[in-house]
């Protein structure tokens, strides 16, 4: 069963793009005991080694989260900001931020109060550190929105379940495959920048020159309302990618990735998105070309504070990738 | 030294994949002073200062582009009037009747307009895609140009007051002139390390020539110059709610772009080797625009970059404004900053 105290650990630890360190330490002591070899390289990738000779397979997931860079303090000690990736609009008002240093602001939006205002722009908001806090926090300084996370029955509900839950999916399978002869050389690779244009996976891709790539990653669960027709559900299983806007998955890969599922009784669903991409879009791409697959977990409510995943979706997640990685593979 | 080499380096043609002239005349002003001196399939020109050695394997990269915007000559009509595509981002606004260099030959040339008086109504800002060009022939054969040449702004460059200067390109050949003006520094105190320098090709047009120059050059770090459009001007009602670049402010120690987040320690080296040399500096997190620094992160299994901005007033236009402080405040930052940096700065 997932380990929620891991979940909480991962989804509630500061990381925006760029800034990853925290959450590279806080992985690296998970992580410590289980791989053969730990390094990081240029791009701040966090890299582990499992077993040594056969296929090399990158396993990547990315611990970076949104957030925001404050551009300017204005006289009265109110700072406004840029996104760090696709922060929505919709989601800010009201909503905390915290700091490195662990300065807390509200997220405030210009103007009368007026229910009917629909803001379009980052630059209408504003941040309120109150109480003087604004001295603590200079220009080109990096906050990410800040909340707990929530318990409901299998459901889990933070902000970061995009990708600390594929933190979470690579954790367990490095817990599953200790003392595995996997007759595969496994490097599980804890990403940086991928909410910025996927920079991270990228140099890792580079650096590693695997044979196979797999991306752990969140992806929109559709089943709420006015939402999409025949799409990923939650607590419906792994969701097997099959196309996005940066990634097909090529058939071969998506049938090994299938007939694992179906040959271990894993619960699984298809996957097509039409917004957004994952690692495995770039890794496919470098060099001489990276066949790849995307395992995604399926993620409600995702770029918001309440990323919802289903922990059964989770485990069949880590099962899947588990099963694809424990014995030679060879295609 | 500094401010002749600018105005040369301003002066020169170089639209992006057409460097040649320019790189040509950075070739003169570097001389002998780098090893190495090569041009690239990218037409980049790249080349070493040695260091003393002391810090073995190390290589930090530095770089600026030497390219600019302009237009591609794409038909040469009956009439004599030249059609032309952009080469890179152009605002029209700043180019109506715009003086150009057509082709090597440098057929003198403006852009074509017709006067408020015969416009026939025509009267908006035209679209990039729509310009022409009137080098004054009366039929084809008047044009020496051909389809593929580059069209070149002209920007009369001047000394004006408070330290400024004016002139085209300086989006691109302030951080060259920095670049050259550092190799003298460096010269007098050698670094314990190799510094390659690249004066890279086609950034205007997505960094593409940055990119190439890192994977060749592969080193351990890596510090961009570039221009960042200065937004220092009068406000109505004081309007206190956006960030202003100010011309005289300092170099703009680079936080990130939409696509790229600079590396932190490099962006945390910046700005302690500016408090402890007493450099004046700004702080530059960006809304919008992509930045050249974001490729070379990307090259090979990923680079930690910093970026410097060199502040520009109305820098897509080829009036742009520099306050000299800045290009020499920039100097002194990058050279504190190279001098001060170590294998241990990128430590995790």
């Amino acid at each position: 069963m997932t380990d929620k105290a891991l979940v909480r650990a991962l989804v509630e630890a500061w990381g925006p793009s760029g800034y990853e360190d925290h959450v590279r330490a806080l992985i690296r002591g998970y992580v410590e005991p289980l791989a053969d070899e730990i390094r990081v390289d240029g791009a701040g990738n966090l890299i582990c080694r499992m077993g040594k000779g056969g296929k090399k397979i990158l396993i990547a997931a990315h611990m970076d989260e949104i957030g925001m860079v404050v551009t300017h303090i204005d006289k009265d000690g109110y700072g406004r900001f840029t996104g760090i990736g696709g922060l929505l609009p919709a989601t800010l008002l009201g909503n905390r931020v915290r700091f490195e240093n662990g300065t807390v602001g509200v997220i405030g939006l210009e103007g009368t109060f007026d229910i009917s205002k629909q803001p379009k722009s980052l630059s209408e908001f504003f941040i309120d550190f109150s109480d003087g806090g604004a001295s603590r926090i200079r220009v080109g300084d990096v906050a990410a929105l800040t909340r707990g996370m929530e318990e409901r029955g299998t459901r889990l509900i933070a902000k970061s379940m995009d990708d600390r839950i594929g933190c979470v999916v690579a954790i367990e399978a490095m817990r599953a495959l200790k003392g595995v002869q996997t007759g595969n050389e496994l490097y599980f690779v804890f990403t940086t920048q991928e909410e910025v244009g996927i920079r991270g996976a990228k140099a890792a891709a580079f650096g590693l020159s695997p044979d196979y790539g797999i991306a752990l990653d969140v992806t929109l669960a559709m089943d709420t309302p006015k939402n999409g027709a025949n799409a990923v559900k939650l607590g419906a299983g792994a969701a097997v990618k099959i196309f996005d806007v940066g990634h097909i998955v090529p058939p071969v890969i998506k049938d090994w990735v299938l007939s694992t599922a179906e040959a271990h009784g894993i619960p699984h669903q298809l996957e097509i998105l039409t917004a957004g991409t994952t690692d495995a879009a770039v890794i496919q791409q470098t060099a001489a070309g990276i066949p790849s697959a995307t395992i995604s977990i399926p993620t409600r409510f995702v770029h918001t504070t309440s990323e919802t995943v289903d922990v059964n979706d989770v485990d069949a997640c880590v099962k899947l990738l588990v099963a694809l990685i424990e014995r030679p593979v060879d295609m | 030294m500094l401010k002749e080499n600018l105005q040369k380096l301003s002066e020169a043609v170089g639209v992006s994949g057409g460097e040649k002239e320019i790189r040509q005349l950075i070739r003169e002003l570097v001389g002998e002073k780098l090893a190495e001196l090569t041009t690239d399939p990218m037409g980049n020109l790249s080349g070493v200062l040695r260091g003393t050695g002391a810090v073995p394997g190390f290589r930090v990269m530095v770089a600026a582009h030497m390219d600019e915007t302009g237009f591609m000559v794409s038909n040469v009509g009956e009439n004599g009037m030249i059609s032309v595509l952009p080469v890179g981002p152009l605002d029209m606004r700043y180019l109506i009747t715009a003086r150009v260099h057509v082709g090597e030959k440098k057929q003198n040339g403006v852009l074509l307009w017709p006067p408020i008086h015969k416009s026939n109504g025509q009267n908006a800002v035209p679209g990039v895609e729509t310009v022409q060009i009137d080098v004054g022939a009366d039929g084809k054969g008047g044009v020496s140009a051909s389809p593929g040449d580059r069209v070149g702004l002209i920007g009369a460059y001047a000394e004006m007051g408070a330290g400024l200067v004016r002139g085209k390109a300086f989006n691109g050949r302030a951080g060259c002139a920095a670049l050259i003006g550092l190799i003298d520094a460096l010269i007098a105190a050698p670094l314990p390390y190799d510094v390659h320098f690249a004066f890279t090709a086609q950034e205007m047009i997505g960094a593409r020539g940055a990119r190439v120059a890192a994977h060749r050059i592969d080193p351990q770090a890596a510090f961009v110059l570039r221009g960042t459009e200065a937004n220092d001007l009068p406000r109505p009602d004081n309007d206190d709610s956006v960030a202003v670049i100010r011309l005289g402010g300092g170099p703009a120690i680079t936080i990130n772009d939409p696509t790229f987040m600079a590396d932190r320690r490099l962006v945390a080296h910046l700005r302690e080797v500016a408090e402890s040399d007493n450099v004046p500096y700004q702080i530059d997190a960006r809304e919008n625009g992509v930045i050249g620094g974001g490729l070379v992160s990307f090259a090979r299994a990923g680079v930690p970059v910093g970026v410097i901005g060199l502040p520009v007033r109305y820098m897509s236009s080829p009036n742009g404004l520099l306050n000299l402080s800045d290009l020499e405040n920039t100097i002194r930052l990058l050279h504190g900053a190279l001098a001060a940096l170590r294998p241990e700065t990128l430590e995790n």
